[in-house]
């Protein structure tokens, strides 16, 4: 990541979820300095452990929302607090999956697009490899990376609307 | 919060590009109802998922015709229109004039340089998104020349690994459920293609299309359609600050030219009412300037380009 694509292709981003984050003016550079500064603070442990599972654009994106956020409140953690990234550590137990699994058709149920929840069924819970299920759909695997961000998307948006309902 | 139910950057990131896998997308979604720090970051990356599908949009101003050896389709197009209008020209002088303005990249042509080598002939030339096919043919109609651009892939029904608008076309003619085309890919005058794969190759350029007249009377103004383009207050407020320095642009020139003000305008003797600060004006001429600033903010969004305050 350049200081050029951190400070200059990445300006209108910062911008956008300043503007959401909060509701009085900010100082721009100052707060994209501090960002900076916390990404590359321990010898840019934060940016060294990006593993690839996004695009960089989306984990910035995300990095940078809960950075705002936390700064917000005043309560910006030590990096050393968040565990770094561990595949083994993130299976949730059984009893709470089959809740959620639950919980998940009723969000499929509500969510609009049922060519989205089809995409999600596919490549989430059955696994399926992109391309094939690019052949499936008659699309191109960049046109299904599109798709699977919108259907992700919108499964996270009835999740929300889910919350505001049930108040869970 | 347990540290094992935290939400990693990493994870939360993977789940929206809808990287995770069934047992971590169950995670992010329970957390979601006990972690209102992570609810809101969704909900703010949701609008700005959002924001960017908005951004579908976008006028593809920028993209290049680059097909055809050496990225030169949209040149090839423009000498074949010379040569049908039977103006005389040197290929490589068109490729050098192109070159030298710009209007031909090392990677093709950007969209918006279609047809400046015509008019660059003094041929009368016209450039619209979301045309139709009613549109080209109306204008063939008039014995207008039309270039259009389509990705060439679904024009032939090849193998598509990317949508995108990368290949410009003469349209010749349209029968039945045929268009039939000069294509310079092929240095074939009459390539017929189905209307419907020409239709979806097509809408990858927003319906572009650059139309060379053949007289005054077929040129229509098309301004591009900016009603889905919404501003920002912060924006707005550009909006009276352009109105008025355009209005001072317009009377520092008008007053180099010697014109000054008078009650009526008057060209002979240069006259015009309206050389009067900007704040003088009536508001029904201050209404004009705010709608051509208005609509140039509009436009530079609608082109694909962010105005972000500093």
């Amino acid at each position: 990541m350049t200081k050029e694509f951190f400070f200059d292709k990445c300006r209108p981003l910062f911008c956008s979820i300043m503007k959401k984050v909060f509701d009085y003016e900010v100082e721009y550079d100052e707060m994209v300095n501090e960002l900076y500064v916390y990404l590359m603070a321990n010898d840019a442990i934060k940016l060294r452990n990006f593993e690839y599972r996004s695009t960089l654009c989306q984990w910035l994106k995300v990095i940078a929302i809960r950075y705002f956020i936390n700064k917000r409140g005043r309560m910006i953690d030590d990096t050393s607090q968040e565990p770094p990234y561990d595949g083994r550590s993130q299976n949730a137990d059984t009893e709470k999956d089959m809740t959620a699994e639950g919980d998940m058709e009723r969000l499929f149920d509500n969510m609009p697009s049922k060519r989205y929840v089809h995409v999600i069924r596919r490549l989430i819970l059955e696994d399926w490899e992109p391309e094939q299920l690019a052949k499936e759909m008659n699309i191109t695997t960049a046109n299904l990376y599109n798709i699977k961000r919108r259907a992700m998307a919108q499964l996270t948006r009835a999740a929300l609307n889910d919350i505001k309902k049930y108040g869970k | 919060m347990a540290n094992k139910d935290y939400i990693s950057d990493e994870l939360l990131a993977a789940y929206l590009d809808g990287n995770a896998n069934e047992a971590e997308t169950l995670k992010v979604l329970n957390a979601i109802k006990v972690d209102p720090s992570l609810k809101e970051a969704l909900d703010i990356a949701l609008d700005l998922e959002e924001e960017e599908t908005a951004t579908y949009n976008i006028l593809p101003m920028m993209k290049l015709a680059a097909e055809s050896g050496n990225n030169i389709c949209s040149v090839l197009c423009e000498a074949f229109i010379l040569h049908r209008r039977e103006i005389p020209f040197e290929e490589n002088e068109l490729l050098a004039i192109a070159q030298n303005n710009h209007w031909l990249k090392p990677e093709g042509s950007p969209l918006h340089s279609i047809g400046q080598l015509l008019a660059h002939y003094d041929l009368m030339v016209t450039r619209n998104y979301d045309a139709t096919i009613n549109d080209i043919f109306a204008a063939l109609v008039l014995d207008n020349d039309v270039i259009v651009v389509v990705d060439k892939e679904k024009l032939y029904q090849q193998e598509d690994n990317e949508d995108a608008p990368n290949h410009a076309v003469v349209v010749r003619g349209i029968q039945d459920e045929y268009v039939s085309l000069f294509d310079p890919a092929l240095q074939d005058t009459d390539v017929n293609v189905s209307l419907s794969s020409f239709l979806d190759a097509w809408k990858e350029s927003h319906n572009y299309m650059v139309r060379v007249l053949q007289s005054i009377e077929d040129y229509e103004p098309q301004p591009i359609n900016l009603d889905d383009v919404a501003l920002t207050d912060d924006l707005l407020e550009l909006r009276e600050a352009i109105a008025e320095n355009a209005h001072d642009v317009w009377a520092t020139a008008r007053k180099k030219e010697g014109w000054t003000f008078g009650p009526e305008r008057d060209d002979t003797n240069k006259k015009h009412p309206d050389l009067i600060p900007y704040s003088s004006l009536p508001d029904s001429e201050k209404e004009y300037d705010r709608l051509m600033a208005l609509d140039t903010i509009k436009l530079v969004k609608k082109l694909g380009f962010e105005i972000v305050k500093k």
